[in-house]
C-alpha cells in the first residue's frame, strides 16, 4: 500500500518536475556554465573558459554599479510610495458605502494596463513637449522654460519611479482590502469607547493586524523593483548615457545588443544572488520583529 | 520570477539556436530532395532579406511590381522578399552567420559590407561571375566603390544617398534671415539668432550622436575619425580640428540652440515640418514623410553649411550582397536586375536615388525635382571608413558624443580615450 502509494506519488509529480527540469532547471545550470566562458552569440562555435573574468569584468564595470545604483533610488521611492497609497486607499475604500466599488475599479485599472501602453503614454506625457510641459509652461505659467524630464538622469528615474507607483497602487489595494476586512469591528468599536481619534485607530489597530500582509506585500514590490525592465526600456532606454539604466535593462543590452552572452550570463547570476540575499535579510529581519 | 524567466528564456533561446543548427542540416538535405524532384519542374526560391519599411512606397514597388517582373521574366526564379527594421536586419544577419540561417540575396547598408566580408559570409561577385566587370561599367563609381574590399567586390551598389541642409523658410524669415546659412561661421551665428528671436525654436534638430549625424562637421572643418590608412584614430579624431568643432557645437547646444538628441527632445523631422528645429540634414526619404504628413510644408534645401575643408556630407546608401552558396547564379540575376536601368528608375520614382548611370538619366528620373540638391551634395559626400570594426567604432563615438554633449566634461581628454579604445577595436 505504502509503496504503491509512492508510486502514484512521484507519477503525479513527475509532468511538473520534467516540465521544471527541462524548462527551468537545465537553463538555470547552462547559464551557470556560460557565465565562465567567452560567450558570444555572433559565435557560438567559438566558446573559450576564462574563468571567474565575466565575473571580475562585472565589478569593475561601472554601469553595472550605476544600475545597481538606480534601482536603489527605483526601490525607496516606489516601493514606500506603492504601499503607503496602497493602504491609505484600501482603508477608504474598505467599507462597502455607496460609489466604492467604481473607486476599487478605477484605481485597479492601471494594474490591468498594459506595461508597454502605460510606457508609452507616461513617455509622451513627459517628453519636452509633452502635455506636463504644456500645462507647467502654458496653462499654469509656473516657469517659462521647459523641463527636461527624460534627459536629466535623476528627474527621469523619479518619472519611471511615479510610473511604478501608478500602476503598483491597485494591486497594493487589493491585497490590503482583503486584510482590512478581517479586522475585527469591535476593536473599532472598543477603541472608540475609549475615546481615541482615527489616527491612532489606524496606529494602534488597523497596522498590527495587517502586519503580516505588509511584510508579504513589502517582499513582492522589493523583488517586483528589482525586476523593473519594460518601463525603463521603453521610457529612457537606459539614456542619456546609461546613466537611467537598471539591472534588466543592463543585461539585455549586454545579451541581446552586444552578443555577449558570456557576460550577461555572470550578470544574471550576480543580480539572482542580490536579491536572493536581501529577500533573505528581508525574512531575518521579519521572523526578529 | 521574472528574473529566472529570463534567465530561462535566454536559455530557451540557446537551447533552439543549437537545434535550429540541426535544422539546417536537415533543411539541406531537403534541398537536395528537392533537387532531385525537380526534374518534374525545377524551382528555385530565392530569400531576400531587406531593410524597406513595411507598406512604404518603396516596398509596395518591390513586391508588387519588381519581384513579378522578375519573376515572369525568370521562369522556375521565385524570389521571397522579407523586410526587417535597419538595426534589426544588422541584427539577423549577425546571428544568422554563425547559425547558418541566412538569405541568399541581401540588401546592406554600405558600412556593413565589411563587416560580412570579414567573417566570410559574402561571396566575391567579380571572382564568381564572369560578367560582373559589364555590369559595374553601368553604375556609379563612388557607390561601386563601397562594395570593394582588398582586391574584390563583395556587393554592387543597390542606391545611394546624402543628408543636405533642410531650412524651415518661414522660421528663418521670422529671425531676420532671407536664406540658408553658407558656411560654419554663418551657421551658428544664425542659430543663435532665431533663439534669440524665437525662445522655444532651436535653430538646429540632430536626432542622435552617430557617427552619421557628427562626422559631416568634423570633415567639413578638417578633422577625421581615422587616418588615411584606417590603422589610427589617434592624431585624427581627437586633432585640433575635431575639438574645434564639438567645442562650437556643444557650446550652441547648452545655450539651447541646437538640440533632438537628447532623450525626451521633439523628433527632428516631424519638428522641423512643424516649427521647432529652423534647420536640420537629412536625407531625401525627409521628403517622403513631408508628402505624407505635413502635405502643406514646402521644404528648402541647401549645401551643408561649408567649413575650412568644405562642405563635405556623410555618404549612404545600400549594396547587394549574395551569401547564397547553392544558389549563387540565380542570385546574381536577381541583383542584376535589381541595379537595372528599369528596376532604377521604377524606385527612383519612389525616392529610392538611382545609382544606375541610365537611370539617372531617364527623364523621368531628371523630373524628380528634389533629387538635384543631393546629387550636387553627393559630389563631395565621403564614405564612412570601410573597415570591420565600424559598428562597434560607431558604438565609441555615440557614447564619446554623448558624454561631450551632455556634460560638461574636457572635449579634448574624451577624444582621447575614444581614440584609444577605437585603437584597440583596430587591432583586433
Amino acid at each position: 500500500m505504502n509503496k504503491k502509494g509512492g508510486l502514484a506519488g512521484y507519477l503525479f509529480a513527475a509532468p511538473g518536475f520534467l516540465f521544471f527540469s527541462f524548462f527551468l532547471l537545465y537553463p538555470l545550470l547552462r547559464n551557470f556554465l556560460f557565465s565562465f566562458y567567452d560567450f558570444k552569440l555572433t559565435n557560438l562555435n567559438d566558446k573559450t573558459f576564462t574563468g571567474f573574468a565575466n565575473y571580475l569584468h562585472v565589478f569593475q564595470d561601472s554601469v553595472f554599479w550605476l544600475s545597481l545604483r538606480n534601482i536603489i533610488i527605483y526601490g525607496v521611492i516606489s516601493v514606500p510610495g506603492q504601499m503607503i497609497l496602497g493602504f491609505l486607499v484600501a482603508y477608504a475604500l474598505y467599507q462597502n458605502r455607496k460609489g466604492t466599488t467604481v473607486f476599487r475599479v478605477f484605481y485597479f485599472l492601471p494594474v490591468i494596463t498594459s506595461w508597454v501602453v502605460a510606457s508609452l503614454i507616461f513617455k509622451f506625457v513627459f517628453t519636452d513637449q509633452g502635455l506636463l510641459n504644456y500645462i507647467i509652461t502654458d496653462t499654469l505659467h509656473l516657469t517659462d522654460s521647459t523641463i527636461s524630464w527624460l534627459s536629466d538622469p535623476m528627474k527621469a528615474l523619479l518619472v519611471i519611479s511615479f510610473l511604478g507607483i501608478w500602476k503598483g497602487v491597485g494591486w497594493v489595494m487589493v491585497i490590503y482590502l482583503a486584510a482590512l476586512q478581517g479586522v475585527p469591528k469591535e476593536m473599532y468599536e472598543a477603541a472608540s469607547l475609549d475615546g481615541c481619534n482615527g489616527w491612532q485607530k489606524i496606529r494602534y489597530i488597523t497596522l498590527p493586524a495587517v502586519r503580516s500582509t505588509t511584510l508579504f506585500i513589502q517582499l513582492m514590490l522589493i523583488i517586483g523593483a528589482f525586476n523593473v525592465f519594460t518601463s525603463v526600456y521603453l521610457v529612457t532606454n537606459g539614456g542619456p548615457m546609461h546613466e537611467t539604466e537598471v539591472m534588466l535593462t543592463w543585461m539585455y543590452q549586454k545579451a541581446f545588443t552586444e552578443y555577449d552572452l558570456g557576460y550577461a550570463s555572470a550578470l544574471s547570476y550576480v543580480f539572482a544572488v542580490l536579491i536572493a540575499g536581501l529577500t533573505f535579510i528581508q525574512f531575518r529581519l521579519n521572523k526578529r520583529d | 520570477m521574472k528574473i529566472k524567466s529570463y534567465i530561462g528564456a535566454l536559455a530557451l533561446l540557446l537551447v533552439l539556436s543549437l537545434l535550429a543548427a540541426c535544422g539546417s542540416d536537415t533543411n539541406g538535405s531537403n534541398n537536395n530532395g528537392t533537387g532531385s524532384d525537380g526534374k518534374s519542374g525545377k524551382e528555385t526560391t530565392l530569400t531576400f532579406w531587406h531593410h524597406y519599411s513595411t507598406a512604404s512606397p518603396e516596398e509596395k514597388t518591390l513586391t508588387e511590381q519588381l519581384i513579378p517582373q522578375f519573376e515572369a521574366a525568370n521562369p522556375g526564379i521565385k524570389v521571397k522578399a522579407v523586410a526587417y527594421p535597419w538595426d534589426q536586419l544588422h541584427k539577423k544577419l549577425q546571428i544568422g552567420g554563425s547559425s547558418n540561417d541566412l538569405p541568399d540575396v541581401a540588401r546592406l547598408d554600405i558600412i556593413w559590407v565589411p563587416e560580412f566580408q570579414k567573417q566570410g559570409l559574402l561571396v566575391a561577385l567579380d571572382e564568381k561571375f564572369a560578367d560582373f566587370d559589364e555590369t559595374a561599367k553601368g553604375l556609379l563609381e563612388g557607390p561601386l566603390s563601397t562594395g570593394k574590399i582588398g582586391d574584390h567586390y563583395y556587393g554592387l551598389p543597390l542606391n545611394t544617398n546624402t543628408k543636405v541642409l533642410f531650412w524651415n523658410k518661414a522660421m528663418l524669415e521670422g529671425s531676420g534671415l532671407s536664406k540658408a546659412p553658407e558656411t560654419t561661421e554663418e551657421f551658428f551665428t544664425a542659430i543663435a539668432q532665431i533663439k534669440a528671436q524665437s525662445g522655444k525654436a532651436w535653430g538646429f534638430g540632430e536626432p542622435a550622436l552617430q557617427g552619421w549625424n557628427i562626422l559631416p562637421w568634423i570633415w567639413s572643418n578638417g578633422g577625421d575619425v581615422l587616418s588615411p590608412a584606417m590603422d589610427t584614430a589617434q592624431g585624427y579624431l581627437n586633432s585640433p580640428a575635431t575639438v574645434d568643432i564639438l567645442t562650437k557645437l556643444r557650446a550652441a547646444a547648452q545655450a539651447g540652440q541646437i538640440a533632438g538628441f537628447k532623450p525626451g527632445d521633439v523628433p527632428v523631422t516631424e519638428g522641423h515640418a512643424q516649427g521647432s528645429y529652423a534647420m536640420m540634414a537629412e536625407g531625401p526619404w525627409a521628403f517622403a514623410q513631408f508628402e505624407s504628413q505635413f502635405p502643406d510644408f514646402k521644404a528648402g534645401t541647401a549645401y551643408f553649411p561649408r567649413g575650412s575643408a568644405g562642405s563635405i556630407q556623410v555618404l549612404g546608401g545600400e549594396d547587394l550582397g549574395i551569401f547564397s552558396k547553392e544558389n549563387g547564379e540565380e542570385s546574381w540575376k536577381f541583383v542584376k536586375f535589381l541595379t537595372s536601368e528599369a528596376a532604377q528608375v521604377s524606385m527612383g520614382k519612389v525616392g529610392q536615388i538611382p545609382v544606375n548611370l541610365k537611370a539617372m538619366e531617364n527623364s523621368e528620373i531628371k523630373n524628380i525635382a528634389y533629387f538635384a540638391p543631393f546629387l550636387e551634395q553627393l559630389k563631395t559626400s565621403k564614405a564612412r571608413p570601410p573597415v570591420a570594426a565600424w559598428p562597434q567604432i560607431d558604438t565609441v563615438i555615440n557614447d564619446t558624443m554623448s558624454s561631450i554633449f551632455m556634460t560638461d566634461r574636457d572635449i579634448k581628454s574624451e577624444l582621447d580615450q575614444a581614440a584609444a579604445k577605437i585603437d584597440e577595436l583596430l587591432k583586433q
